[in-house]
């Protein structure tokens, strides 16, 4: 560009309603989190997610040593799951993460108190379940680096 | 860490430890078996039909349960007091950034009344040095003039006027005190140079502080010594420089020049006989200069006057006494030019006077600043002056300080108005028959009683000594005490005013043994 060509009307400073440089200007602040804050919304949400695998978990065990509750558990575990899993896809951004939350935690607790269960089923029926066993835990690994990250978020 | 942080880190780990053994343990019975070499354990519906039965590893369903419900229950503890914390620490922290704030407004509070303390104590520091440097240099000016600084203060701030002294019934002890015993001269006081040889004398000060008087004093000694005393006055009075040549009265200026103009030819001619003859003798000639403050708009050869007084006179005998109001050159005939000359030739007289709270007009101060030939003002020296420089009050010594009457005037009519010509009071003359008459006629008056005042009343226009000779006219008629005093003081004896007859009768007492 030619200095004939330029246009000195967007750099008019004499007329400008704010006389300041721009690059001196304030510019807006994001709200300072403290490490304290930080601390408490980790342990806080940490504790949430245990609490629900806990309940999970708990629920799952108490299932396994109480067997007449077992085919109960086995429709009203899913059921809830589905329902849930539904919920979470439609609701808002904070209940969504929370429902999310809670599906996650309670499937990893289900799958934390009987994986003695699942193994010895894996081992008496098929190799080919091993392999799925496999890509399973790939998948679960993936979920739960997935929900760190959403936990350790601010 | 807080001792909230280190519970709830506690209870996270405690729950996570809690959930990894509530998953890790076997929740079932396990038998152990073996098949061949393969030795293993698993659930008893997954045991192979053909295994040889080793024993039962048992299960951990009901410990599993236990530290589930456990962990589940700490992870809930962990998040309410996490999220109950997370709630309070912003308003923490805001109480926090509070205090700082009020901490530091306290600190800048204190700083602030600190220093506020510290200006305050060194104004005050400033404020007594000033006041003692100011004292110190006041002192040392009084010093320097010979006079103690104490006696100086006193006179300064008390009562003792002129007024005052002459007035006993001033309610302050220290003026009636120094009414009645006449008030002796410290012998070790500055006295006033001897100025008939000086060539050129200027004697300035405020209209009623003396000057005139000062230098009817000053012609009277020179003319003792041989002086041709020529004076011009624009104000001259009738009988006034009496026994001199008086050239100007009725404000005729141009007489004044023309006897300015002789003034020069005069130094011209004795200088030219101080050329042609062998120590020549001449008549000591003393122009006086009254009124000379205005001679520089009026007369054409004031400037030249000014100029030989300071420079040409000295060696021909001849002499200038000017009087004036002040010793700037504007005051001087108008001699600009001339301020190193003034300063270094000429006898600087500065007449000081006080002024009187009643009427507001100056009376003598009977005190002289005198600065000699090249001296600078701030070293001239206060003198004292003779309260009565005319032959007449020298007679009258043994009275000088008698008082004049009581303040009760209410026995007499109202009195002709105070204020009369100021040049009055600085013209004193001699009893000369125009004197005497006057004098009888006033004797005659007070001896009707058809004068509307007493002799020393307080209102009286008369000049101290004229009272004194009225005073001695009157008890010379031998009228008795009572009506002695009636007539001198206008107090008669008994009522309320006793005291004041009481002490009129103490000054008669007085002025009988000075007339005696």
């Amino acid at each position: 560009m030619y200095s004939t060509e330029f246009d000195a009307s967007d750099y008019d400073y004499l007329n400008s309603g704010t006389p300041t440089q721009p690059e001196t200007q304030t510019q807006a602040k994001t709200p300072q989190v403290s490490n304290i804050e930080r601390f408490w919304t980790l342990t806080g949400n940490w504790g949430e997610f245990g609490l629900y695998f806990g309940a999970g978990l708990s629920a799952s065990l108490i299932v396994r040593a109480v067997p007449v509750l077992i085919p109960s558990a086995v429709i009203l575990f899913p059921a809830v799951g589905l329902g849930l899993g539904l919920f979470s896809l439609t609701a808002d951004a904070p209940v969504k993460l929370r429902s999310q939350l809670i599906l996650i935690a309670v499937g990893t607790a289900l799958i934390a108190g009987n994986w003695d269960a699942w193994w010895a089923w894996i081992v008496a029926n098929s190799q080919l379940l091993i392999l799925t066993a496999t890509v399973l835990v790939v998948t679960v690994g993936f979920v739960v680096a997935n929900i760190w990250g959403r936990l350790t978020h601010e | 860490m807080s001792k909230q942080q280190a519970i709830v880190s506690g209870l996270l780990g405690l729950g996570l430890a809690g959930f990894a053994a509530a998953t890790a343990l076997p929740f079932n019975d396990q038998i152990e078996f073996r098949v061949g070499k393969y030795i293993d354990s698993r659930p008893a519906w997954l045991v192979p039909p053909k295994a040889e039965f080793k024993g039962v590893e048992r299960g951990y369903g009901g410990l599993k349960i236990l530290l589930s419900l456990l962990a589940t229950g700490g992870m809930a503890a962990t998040m309410l007091i996490a999220r109950s914390e997370a709630e309070q620490e912003p308003i923490r922290q805001r109480i926090k950034t509070y205090q700082n704030q009020a901490l530091e407004f306290d600190y800048a509070a204190e700083s602030a009344y600190l220093m506020a303390q510290t200006q305050m104590r060194y104004k005050k520091l400033l404020e007594a040095d000033e006041v003692a440097f100011e004292g110190e240099i006041e002192g040392a000016y009084l010093e320097s003039m010979g006079i103690d600084p104490q006696q100086q203060q006193a006179a300064l701030t008390g009562t003792a006027t002129l007024d005052s002294i002459s007035n006993p019934s001033d309610k302050v002890q220290q003026a009636t005190t120094a009414a009645i015993e006449p008030k002796l001269e410290p012998t070790d006081s500055p006295k006033m140079p001897v100025l008939t040889w000086y060539p050129s004398v200027l004697i300035y000060g405020a209209p009623g502080a003396g000057k005139s008087t000062f230098a009817a004093d000053e012609i009277a000694k020179r003319k003792q010594a041989g002086h041709r005393v020529i004076v011009l006055d624009p104000h001259a009075a009738y009988g006034a420089w009496h026994g001199c040549e008086v050239i100007g009265g009725g404000m005729d200026y141009t007489a004044i020049d023309a006897k300015l103009a002789w003034f020069a030819s005069e130094v011209g001619k004795r200088y030219k006989i101080v050329q042609t003859q062998p120590n020549p003798k001449f008549q000591p000639l003393t122009f006086v200069c009254d009124e000379f403050t205005r001679w520089g708009s009026k007369c054409a050869n004031s400037a030249e006057f000014f100029e030989q007084l300071v420079t040409d006179i000295r060696k021909v005998e001849m002499f200038g006494l000017i009087i004036s109001h002040t010793r700037t050159l504007a005051g001087l005939a108008n001699a600009k030019g001339f301020a190193s000359l003034r300063d270094e030739a000429l006898l600087e007289v500065e007449i000081l006077g006080n002024q009187d709270k009643d009427s507001g007009r100056a009376t003598p101060r009977f005190e002289a600043m005198v600065k000699l030939p090249g001296q600078s003002l701030s070293d001239r020296t206060l003198v004292k002056l003779a309260k009565h420089p005319t032959p007449e009050a020298t007679k009258s010594a043994l009275v000088d300080s008698v008082p004049s009457a009581p303040e009760n005037r209410s026995e007499f009519p109202d009195g002709t108005p105070r204020n009369v010509p100021e040049e009055n009071s600085e013209h004193p003359g001699t009893l000369d028959g125009i004197r005497a008459e006057r004098f009888s006629s006033m004797l005659a008056e007070i001896l009707s009683e058809a004068s509307p005042m007493a002799v020393f009343a307080a209102e009286s226009t008369l000049e101290q000594a004229e009272k004194l000779e009225l005073a001695k006219l009157v008890i010379s008629q031998n009228l008795g005490i009572e009506k002695t005093i009636w007539l001198l003081w206008g107090v008669r004896r008994g009522g309320r005013n006793h005291h004041l007859y009481t002490e009129a009768k103490a000054m008669l007492d007085r002025l009988i043994g000075g007339t005696n």
